[in-house]
């Protein structure tokens, strides 16, 4: 008994010890200059995927512009939704960040129930990357050009077989919005993630891809994936030869669905600490290095500051809410 | 102990196939073009339990055994004192790091429940909880720059 | 060919930097402490070391990064043999027979094992690699939603012989993990079943969580309840450990049978270790003489699953490498790796990064050597902990146990759901269901779902050509024969049984 009541005045005398660490701990915090520590970025997704890849990426250049290292976080679950909602949440102290990918944020806030998280608890620092939707086949496909593509859905309704992200991505969102304007039906097969999506296409199970680009630019380099059409008003540098929609199939066709990737922090983060992140990815987004291996890598980089980005996205919501009708018509 | 254990196959098999037939109910309540699998699954467990059910029925002991059990049955709490305790203790601490947060906790529930479980001197388990937390700060915190649970204390 | 030989002259002199040797070495004690840690895996891992590369040379920093692989792989034996409890959820079968091992007072000797057979594995898997990648990696492709599927479905073959003591059970087991595992949104409609507003379940219950549950917990009760049987002090290991070692070159062929598994398990995009050593595991107890012995001890067990397991290391980073397809979690966060460090995975890296390529290629031959003597020296240590006293080591494992499923995604949600499991897993263990079928089908189940609905909807919803589709693939075909085959030798036992 003696024990048992010694360990427990020690535990007592241990809380006690360690509550007046804590008390002390937050006004030392709460100096002026920041930031004094990493911050973190949450990655909604798992390693290796496209955002996974940009922001460990911006990471390996941004310490001198922020004067700490940024650290990424991967917190996958539910295409985004478990990762979104930890930033929403998280402590609005300026050390913790998430990255953002439009449109599919707002696709599963506006598909699905009960998300936790809405699109005004975020303050969206900047955008950094535009990653379109393209067409691709294999490089030996029946297929030579786009019209190629409309002309054989339109003969065999529902028979052409498109793999693609899925389901209810960005990815699908471009396809049936492409679909709908081009009065085509067809069969979207949905992978986990692009890179099954284009693995079924490399191995002749479908007919053809809808992919983001930078996923698919390492299999157009190889020569085994040939790029039919994009989905984006501008040309993009690394498959100069490929027409736009507009030039493939003169109709416009809205780039719905190519991911815009970018950070937010939750929306209580002071407007000080926004502009200091702000201005350190700007300046890794300005930085030669980082724009030379970026390229490398097929990933377009695109700045846009706060402002622009928060703009982005009432502007993508709404162009989201005209169209996600057709996930239910199939 | 033919009939204690004839008891507890029994009561297994009734809870498993009742589970199985909420789970089969529930499966045929989702739209049929996204639960056809889980369908399929949950039919095959109820059909799988039900005989389970019925060999459990089968293998009944003689009556005589049967009042053995009746005594067995009081120890009950003597049996299952152990996992529920610690299951008990788990779920408190899991309850503090969100509240306290993660080092006190971990050394109130470490030595608690080593004090708990055990004879120890203060020093040992104290000096475990420490060298159980310095490895957790050094490997987790430190080098994988992994976030520990953020509670209103350390 | 000429690509190949300066690759590996060039290569090879790279790679005899001391500075790369040295983070050969460190890389492999920071996966070994990984793997044997359940709830660190592997592809986390690579993954949390991936910024400390950034300012490396891209050789050294793949050098660091597959060393981890490879270790990391190997190690989770080491807590499946002496705690019961798999490192990762690729050793999941080691434990079947590496903890009855442990119990009979032979723990340095299965883990000698364990040793020496990952290394073979991993050794002729990146054997494989360096001269046969391209060959393999169109084989690769030739798996489409139908050969996954019917993959599957001999994966689940394998439940009835991972549950012969209770056959009712094992399956009821095998297809509650199923069911587990399919929880969350369907794959091709996205309809959400099952999740009860749990996000954390949208992609089915999360394998490593349910895993450190499913064992960690029903141990730490068996321990603290003194109700184990006592585990006979074994001699350490150290002495006479090369004999040991040696003695997995008695069973050469169930060493060839096994790589030849990893491999191919390896090649094929989106199956994972865990699936390896389950088919090895079931193939080395069916084609034993000694089959009786499985479960109950048998060092054949615990060289086909580690074997197997680690060849899985060789076989994922073929179509990785060669097509830019990762084989798996792991591969795919080495890919990431790859692209950070400036090389663009697929047709172009060998020839473009010819050097670096094969400098990464011939690191994991050393890393593959170097942690034999690395992990035996750390297991010569750890086999004191099965001398810990219980109410000292149970406190311990529940600690780790917390710590490692919030670690995963750092979610306290996780934490409550690896409770929760570990609630079944006990529940489990009381009333005698295995509960290794249930982590097969776990691993299996969104695999079959999945590939079902797809190659449904590839064939526009007709059955008839979907089986049409199976019958005249090759591939499809000798999957089926394997499942057959399995099937009936099981069936044939169990009427032997029973006389």
């Amino acid at each position: 008994m003696n024990g048992q009541k010694r360990i427990l005045g020690t535990l007592l005398a241990l809380v006690a010890f360690v509550a007046s660490f804590a008390a002390v701990a937050p006004s030392m915090a709460s100096a002026a200059d920041y930031p004094t520590k990493p911050v973190v970025a949450i990655v909604p997704f798992s390693p290796g995927g496209g955002n996974d890849i940009l922001l460990r990426l911006v990471a390996k250049y941004i310490t001198p512009a922020l004067g700490e290292a940024l650290i990424v976080e991967n917190k996958p679950g539910a295409g985004g939704q478990v990762g979104w909602t930890a930033l929403s949440k998280a402590r609005a102290d300026g050390y913790t960040i998430g990255a953002t990918s439009l449109p599919s944020m707002i696709l599963i806030k506006s598909l699905r129930e009960d998300v936790p998280f809405s699109l005004d608890d975020f303050q969206y620092i900047c955008n950094f990357q535009v990653d379109p939707i393209i067409w691709v086949v294999n490089a030996d496909s029946q297929f030579g050009t786009a019209r190629d593509i409309v002309d054989f859905a339109k003969a065999n309704p529902k028979k052409l077989n498109v793999a693609g992200d899925g389901p209810q991505s960005n990815v699908q969102l471009q396809h049936l919005v492409a679909a709908k304007l081009l009065e085509i039906s067809s069969n979207f097969v949905s992978y986990s993630g692009s890179g099954p999506a284009l693995t079924a296409l490399l191995g002749k199970q479908v007919d053809m891809a809808a992919t983001t680009l930078s996923s698919a630019i390492p299999h157009i380099e190889g020569g085994r994936l040939r790029p039919l059409v994009l989905f984006y008003s501008a040309k993009m540098e690394a498959i100069a030869d490929t027409p736009t929609a507009k030039e493939a199939f003169g109709i416009e066709i809205p780039s719905i669905g190519m991911a815009l990737r970018g950070v937010a922090a939750p929306k209580d983060v002071k407007a000080e600490q926004i502009a200091t992140l702000e201005k350190a990815f700007k300046a890794v987004a300005e930085s030669p290095e980082f724009l030379e291996q970026a390229e490398s890598l097929g990933l377009a980089i695109q700045f846009m500051g706060s402002q622009e980005s928060t703009a982005l996205v009432t502007e993508t919501a709404a162009l989201v809410e005209q169209y996600k009708s057709l996930f239910e018509e199939k | 102990m033919a009939a204690n254990s004839y008891k507890k196959e029994l009561g297994f098999s009734v809870v498993v196939t009742g589970i199985c037939a909420l789970l089969t109910i529930r499966a045929f309540s989702y739209p049929g073009d996204s639960s056809q699998f889980p369908r399929f699954l949950t039919v095959t467990m109820t059909l799988l339990s039900i005989v389970l059910l019925a060999r459990a029925l089968r293998s009944r002991p003689d009556q005589a055994e049967a009042g053995e059990a009746e005594q067995k049955r009081s120890s009950f709490w003597t049996s299952h004192k152990m996992p529920l305790l610690i299951f008990l203790l788990t779920a408190l601490y899991v309850v503090a790091i969100q509240v306290i947060g993660y080092f006190t906790s971990t050394v109130l529930f470490l030595v608690g429940s080593m004090a708990f479980f055990g004879r120890h001197r203060p020093w040992v388990m104290f000096g475990i909880s420490a060298l159980f937390l310095a490895v957790i700060y050094a490997l987790f915190v430190r080098f994988l720059g992994l976030r520990l649970p953020e509670g209103l204390l350390f | 060919m000429e690509v190949l030989f300066s690759g590996i002259a060039k290569g090879g002199l790279l790679l005899l930097d001391p500075m790369t040797l040295f983070l050969i070495l460190a890389g492999t004690v920071f996966g070994i402490i990984v793997g044997s840690l359940p709830g660190l895996t592997s592809t986390m891992g690579v993954a949390l070391l991936v910024p400390v590369t950034f300012g490396m040379s891209p050789a050294m920093g793949l050098a660091l990064l597959g060393a981890i692989y490879c270790s990391s792989t190997y190690a989770g034996a080491i807590s499946a043999i002496l705690l019961n409890i798999p490192g990762t959820p690729a050793n999941c079968c080691t434990l079947l027979d590496g903890y009855p091992m442990t119990q009979k007072g032979e723990s340095g000797r299965a883990i000698a094992l364990s040793t020496a057979g990952s290394a073979v594995g991993g050794f002729l898997s990146i054997f494989a690699l360096l001269f046969l990648a391209p060959p393999l990696a169109e084989f690769a492709l030739k798996f489409g939603a139908q050969e996954y599927f019917l993959l599957a479905i001999f994966g689940v073959s394998v439940i009835a012989s991972l549950s012969e003591r209770n056959m009712i059970k094992g399956l009821i087991s095998g297809c509650f993990g199923l069911f587990l595992s399919i929880v969350g949104m369907h794959p091709l409609t996205g309809n959400v079943r099952f999740t009860f507003g749990i996000a954390e379940l949208y992609n089915g219950l999360p394998l490593v969580v349910a895993l450190i549950g499913l064992y960690s917990i029903p141990e730490v009760i068996s321990i603290l309840s003194g109700r184990q049987e006592a585990v006979k002090q074994s001699r350490s290991v150290g002495r006479g450990v090369f004999g040991q070692m040696m003695e997995i070159f008695h069973h050469k062929i169930l060493l060839l049978r096994a790589t030849v598994i990893g491999i191919i398990v390896g090649i094929i995009p989106g199956a994972g270790s865990s699936i390896a050593s389950f088919v090895a595991y079931d193939d080395a107890k069916r084609s034993s003489k000694n089959s009786g012995m499985f479960g109950k001890g048998s060092p054949e067990g615990v060289i086909a699953s580690e074997t197997a397991n680690n060849a899985v290391v060789g076989g994922s980073l073929v179509p990785a490498l060669t097509l830019g397809v990762p084989g798996n979690a792991v591969s795919a966060v080495l890919l990431g790796g790859l692209m950070i460090h400036g090389l663009k995975p697929g047709p172009v890296l060998f020839i473009e990064n010819n050097a670096i390529v094969y400098s990464f290629i011939l690191s994991l031959f050393v890393s593959n050597l170097v942690f034999v003597p690395v992990g035996l020296f750390i297991a010569r240590y750890c086999v004191r902990l099965i001398e810990t006293p219980a109410s000292i080591l149970g406190p311990l494992v529940v600690g780790l146990a917390v710590m490692g499923s919030y670690a995963i995604n750092m979610s306290m949600v996780e934490v409550w759901i690896m409770m929760a499991i570990g609630l079944l897993g006990y529940l489990m263990k009381e009333f005698d269901v295995p509960r290794e079928p249930l982590v097969l089908g776990l691993v299996l189940g969104s695999m079959a779902e999945g590939e079902l609905a797809r190659a449904m909807s590839l064939v526009h919803g007709s059955v008839l050509s979907l089986i049409q589709g199976m019958l005249t693939s090759p591939i499809s075909l000798i999957i089926i024969g394997l499942t057959l085959l399995s099937l009936w030798q099981g069936i044939k036992k169990q009427l032997l049984a029973r006389g």
